[in-house]
């Protein structure tokens, strides 16, 4: 009797551990997204000197949309510059009043490719566009683009630290319930050594007894993650924010079997060597 | 069937056995004899390799236990049916399955389970106790259990440790009529006890054991 609260309370623990799993993959899984989705928004800005001739301009854009990064290359005349200034400024314009001439430069609205995208690359392009004599400066959202590269580099190596951590922890667990039932059962096992049973024989009722354990415990947890997301869906009826996040359901199938492998892992370790 | 050659076992400075030398022939049923403490329960044990020689050697079956590998050790154990002088019934399992586990573990098929389990318990005079657990049985029909359990797999060798340690004269004769049949059977028997009573006007062959060491021979 007091072996099925043992076994119940395994359960429970690694319920909530692969809860607490699945809570870092969400959050993982979200931040990659967020990465992923931001190339798409990505825009290089390149001013150009002011007074080229057009069809230098022509030349340079064509030589700008030939380069494997680039996705499209969009030119803005200085008219058409002033033009969005004007009209972003609505209601504010006597700020452009008293400027006798136009003083933007004109430019080139630069979009990467998506699937090409890495801030290697796209610090590369920067500095050969820096090196062209038409060019008189470049803006991009570096600190942003930094911020989201750093933030998902802390992340995964968060999310990898959590996993490791729960992985001992459940193995840790079955390490334990499974030790406290082989010493519960000791003299059966010495009798069953002595009846001539094999380290297999022995070892077979507490491989199955730890793999139920965690393989139930992964449906526990398989439990819990679903009223978590439920809980995060009716919540975004309230906040529209949370309908960005999006969480990756696939992993339900797979919580199961990690609890299975790793309740027969931490019984293996558990029992060890049986001696003779 | 069972030969010692010079076997030594100590337990820190107390010696349990000294330079051991005997044979038990195939077939044969022979006793050893001693007051406690002389060392039989310790010779038993190094049989069925409960326990290790410190010096000597000891060939059970033909398997030499100096040089068996230890993933040998149940397969040996496989020959060898013991009655352990505490029975070392499983409480939480019925006397069925309690005789049944000696031949789960050889993987004998669940068909001939029955048939053998059924065939032992008529041998011990109790099919009508299959059901019932150990905690239920007398000393005496635990001691009968015990001894089917450990025929059942129809070992080579039968080891008993003080089979009527705690029976009454009549449960005593009994267990010795069941011995005598199995023995009549082939298998060879060895017995530990310190009851004369157990071997008096046997004619069989009995070892003593004195302070560890062989101290004579005779017959019952």
């Amino acid at each position: 009797m007091r072996e099925k609260w043992i076994n119940l309370l395994s359960v429970i623990t690694i319920g909530f551990a692969l809860l607490i799993l699945s809570i870092t993959v969400f959050t993982l899984y979200n931040v990659e997204l967020i990465a992923k989705r931001l190339p798409g928004k990505f825009t290089i800005m390149v001013y150009l000197k002011d007074g080229l001739p057009g069809n230098e301009i022509k030349h340079s854009e064509a030589l700008l949309k030939r380069d494997s990064l680039v996705k499209s290359v969009v030119y803005i005349s200085k008219e058409k510059a002033y033009r969005e200034l004007r009209h972003n400024l609505r209601g504010a314009e006597y700020i452009l009043e008293g400027l006798n001439e136009n003083p933007l430069s004109p430019s080139f609205e630069v979009k990467i490719k998506k699937d090409r995208f890495s801030m290697e690359k796209v610090e590369a392009l920067i500095n050969r566009l820096k090196s062209k004599p038409y060019v008189d400066d470049i803006d991009y959202g570096r600190q942003i683009l930094d911020f989201v590269q750093s933030f998902r580099t802390a992340m995964r190596a968060v999310g990898i630290f959590f996993s490791v951590l729960i992985f001992f922890a459940i193995i840790f667990v079955i390490y334990t319930t499974v030790k406290i039932l082989f010493y519960r059962r000791n003299e059966e096992i010495e009798t069953y050594k002595l009846l001539g049973a094999t380290a297999g024989f022995i070892r077979a009722p507490f491989l199955i007894e730890g793999g139920i354990i965690g393989f139930v415990g992964g449906i526990f947890g398989v439990v819990e993650s679903y009223t978590f997301y439920y809980v995060l869906v009716r919540l975004a009826e309230e906040f529209p924010l949370l309908k960005y996040l999006s969480f990756p359901v696939n992993m339900f199938g797979v919580m199961p079997i990690i609890g299975l492998l790793l309740g027969l892992f931490g019984t293996v370790v558990a029992l060890g060597r049986i001696k003779y | 069937m069972i030969t010692f050659n010079g076997v030594t076992k100590a337990y820190g400075n107390y010696r349990a056995l000294s330079d051991i030398s005997l044979n038990i022939r195939k077939g044969e049923m022979a006793f050893m004899t001693g007051p406690s403490g002389a060392g039989k329960t310790t010779l038993l044990k190094l049989i069925y390799l409960a326990e290790r020689p410190d010096t000597g050697n000891i060939i059970i079956a033909g398997y030499n236990t100096a040089t068996l590998k230890e993933k040998s050790v149940p397969f040996l154990r496989r020959n060898i049916g013991v009655v352990f002088q505490d029975f070392r019934l499983l409480h939480n399992k019925t006397v069925y399955d309690n005789i049944a586990l000696a031949l789960r573990i050889r993987g004998i098929a669940q068909g001939e389970i029955k048939n053998r389990v059924d065939n032992v318990l008529k041998l011990v005079g109790l099919r009508h106790k299959a059901e019932g657990y150990p905690l239920s049985l007398s000393g005496g029909e635990s001691q009968r259990i015990a001894i089917a359990r450990a025929v059942v797999g129809e070992p080579t060798v039968l080891l008993a440790d003080e089979p009527t340690g705690n029976l009454d004269y009549d449960n005593s004769i009994s267990i010795m009529d069941i011995f005598r049949e199995i023995n009549a059977k082939g298998t060879t028997i060895f017995i530990g006890t310190h009851n004369h009573d157990l071997f008096r006007n046997t004619g069989l062959r009995i070892l003593k054991l004195n302070e560890g060491s062989l101290a004579g021979e005779g017959v019952g």
